[in-house]
């Protein structure tokens, strides 16, 4: 490496390994490093429905919220599927919304902790007009608190993204990406129209 | 000299030349440094440090869930283990940083080869907990079979994974770096470079600690806590480790005298006017950084085998590899940048009473040096054990020194297989060269070989293990 009259090893020689691994350790960064890109839940558009064809118009930056009307028999009909990635549930509820938008429930997407679906209002051009996590995991009162917590910033979100392409929530990661995948099938799902 | 003896008892012949009128070694006129300051710490100021720093930690970890975690199912404990391994993995980590930067308030009191011991084992603790962490965060991530997406989540796609995944990578690196069979056969500075790589590694994993980590992403105190402990660590390390380097090298001594006592073995004066202010003990080490263009950035212990005095600090080097080849190679006027000194092994341990030393080949340096500052009463002995006569080194100073303190040197020459007794440090060989063995304070200096053999014997003999005294070699 370095010329020596002594042959004694040179600095360059001494630090090339750590210098090397400085080199790879930054490459290997900027490699990996892309914490914005859409997480894939694994969510398919199986599981979209429509939830109504709602007709009466408002402006499309006014938020459509979804009626809490009796959501019980919903969370517990989810809740039975539990195991399994994408439980179709045709939820019976009219969504006054605007005109343009159609509201949707998307699959539920299961996480350790337990199902996450969300129902979203999307217009035809695939503005999101609201959407909520109907369904989230119950179980363990750490997990209603964090999603009490996460939700309505992930819904805020949803709105301000248009999409899935938003950040994710450190603390409520897993009901994030599940988030992301039950709203991008429904995206998908009007996208492609193979629903409404 | 022809002093070849295979049992222990011999002592050597007195001196056969005349001290000469210059050697400042045994004058008593000699003006030495104010000696190394003692650390006021007890063990019990270091448990109770210990103990609010543990407290601190399991009262974070408890705030943000704890132990309740655990009972959260199977995927409760997968995440439960992510967090307190992680948790832990920083907390320990914190710590043998910290060792690294050397604090005074324990190195006087435990001593720089202590700290490293230390060192070593948090680090290795915190690498296994890296690995916990690791496995246990996959398994809480891992839904429905989808390993691939879990990975590709803590990899990267959720913020600041990336560079917690490098940072984890560095550290694996720079543990295999440091496991024995591996560390053997890489050059000092090779290993050292590589474990410097370890600082890049902590500060990638610190962004996901606040970010994704239970116990400081919502926790807005327990965030600043964090934060605080991090920047204290990096203020010690910056002022203490690196602050340190650029204070010897600002202030070099430089080469007064370089001379060969061996074969293979020099002495090397150093001098300067940085000895007006600094303080240093007979037995302690200097890390020495030759400033010259081959030997700027290499920087290696030596101890001092003369009380460090204001005329100078002496190191007695034994060619052995690059850098004491380098060292052993200087001439007079080079600039020498001096790290220290370092080591608790100094004269006060003997507080009074009788001395032991037992040293193998160079380690023989603290030895003389401690020599010529024990009062009469210590009567020192000195077990000296050397491959061959003309490795005897200082030979006439030691004999003279412990002669003025009514002690003697015993040397032991040969090859192992030559040697009179297949033990020499055997309980019997020892008590019958040194009567009195149970009632010194023992010193030992050389080899692991040496030093274990050594302590053992001691041990049987008598001697109370809290009155042996000895520095491993870790370097």
């Amino acid at each position: 490496m370095t010329p020596s009259p002594r042959r004694r090893p040179g600095l360059a020689r001494r630090a090339l390994p750590a210098l090397a691994l400085t080199g790879a350790s930054g490459f290997l960064l900027s490699t990996l490093d892309h914490p914005s890109a859409i997480v894939d839940a694994g969510a398919s558009t199986d599981g979209v429905t429509v939830v109504s064809d709602a007709a009466s118009t408002t402006a499309l930056s006014t938020p459509v919220t979804t009626p809490p009307t009796d959501p019980a028999p919903q969370s517990s009909a989810t809740r039975a599927t539990i195991p399994v990635t994408t439980a179709a549930t045709t939820v019976v509820t009219t969504v006054p919304a605007a005109p343009t938008c159609t509201a949707y429930t998307g699959p539920s997407v299961s996480t350790k902790w337990g199902p996450v679906q969300v129902q979203a209002a999307v217009a035809a051009d695939g503005t999101i007009c609201s959407a909520d996590a109907i369904v989230t995991p119950d179980s363990k009162s750490r997990s209603v608190a964090i999603n009490d917590r996460a939700v309505p910033v992930l819904n805020d979100r949803a709105m301000a993204s248009q999409g899935t392409d938003f950040d994710g929530i450190s603390g409520a990661t897993i009901t994030t990406n599940a988030y992301r995948g039950s709203l991008q099938a429904i995206l998908d799902a009007v996208a492609s129209g193979s629903v409404g | 000299m022809a002093v070849v003896s295979s049992r222990l008892d011999t002592p050597l012949p007195p001196p056969v030349s005349p001290p000469r009128a210059a050697r400042p070694s045994t004058a008593t006129t000699r003006r030495l440094l104010q000696p190394a300051r003692r650390s006021r710490m007890l063990d019990s100021d270091l448990a109770w440090l210990v103990g609010a720093y543990v407290a601190l930690v399991i009262g974070i970890w408890s705030l943000h869930g704890g132990l309740t975690r655990f009972t959260e199912g199977t995927t409760g404990i997968a995440t439960a283990v992510t967090q307190v391994s992680g948790l832990a993995a920083s907390a320990v980590g914190l710590v043998g940083l910290l060792f690294t930067a050397r604090p005074a308030f324990l190195e006087r009191r435990y001593g720089l080869d202590q700290l490293f011991n230390w060192h070593r084992v948090l680090g290795e603790t915190m690498a296994v907990l890296v690995g916990v962490h690791v496995v246990a965060a996959v398994l809480e991530w891992e839904v429905d079979g989808r390993w691939g997406a879990a990975i590709a989540d803590l990899t990267g796609r959720e913020p600041y994974m990336a560079g917690a995944t490098v940072g984890a990578l560095l550290i694996g690196v720079v543990t295999v770096t440091s496991l024995r069979s591996v560390r053997t056969r890489l050059s000092y500075e090779t290993w050292y470079f590589l474990h410097l790589t370890a600082y890049l590694g902590f500060a990638l994993s610190f962004g996901h600690q606040l970010v994704t980590g239970a116990d400081f992403a919502d926790d807005e105190i327990a965030r600043w806590i964090w934060i605080a402990l991090h920047a204290t660590v990096t203020v010690a390390l910056v002022w203490g480790r690196w602050g340190r380097v650029v204070r010897s090298v600002v202030r070099p001594l430089r080469v007064r005298s370089i001379e060969q006592v061996a074969p293979g073995i020099v002495t090397i004066r150093l001098s300067g006017r940085r000895l007006r202010s600094m303080r240093g003990s007979a037995g302690q080490f200097c890390f020495l950084r030759a400033l010259t263009r081959d030997g700027w950035w290499r920087s290696n212990p030596f101890s001092l085998s003369e009380a460090p005095g204001r005329d100078g600090l002496r190191f007695t080097i034994k060619e052995r590899g690059d850098a004491s080849e380098l060292l052993t190679s200087l001439t007079v006027g080079t600039r020498v940048a001096v790290d220290g000194p370092y080591g608790v092994c100094t004269p006060d341990i003997a507080d009074g009473r009788k001395v032991l030393f037992v040293v193998g080949g160079v380690g023989i340096a603290p030895a003389r040096a401690m020599l010529e500052v024990l009062p009469p009463s210590a009567e020192p002995v000195v077990l000296y054990r050397v491959h061959s006569a003309d490795q005897l080194v200082h030979h006439d100073e030691l004999v003279e020194l412990a002669t003025h303190r009514n002690g003697r040197v015993l040397a032991l020459v040969g090859p192992s297989a030559s040697l009179a007794e297949r033990d020499p440090f055997s309980p019997a060989a020892l008590a019958r060269a040194v009567p009195d063995v149970a009632d010194r304070v023992a010193v030992l200096c050389g080899p692991d070989r040496l030093l274990t053999a050594a302590r053992s014997g001691l041990t049987k003999a008598g001697v109370d293990p809290s009155d042996l005294h000895y520095e491993h070699s870790w370097w």
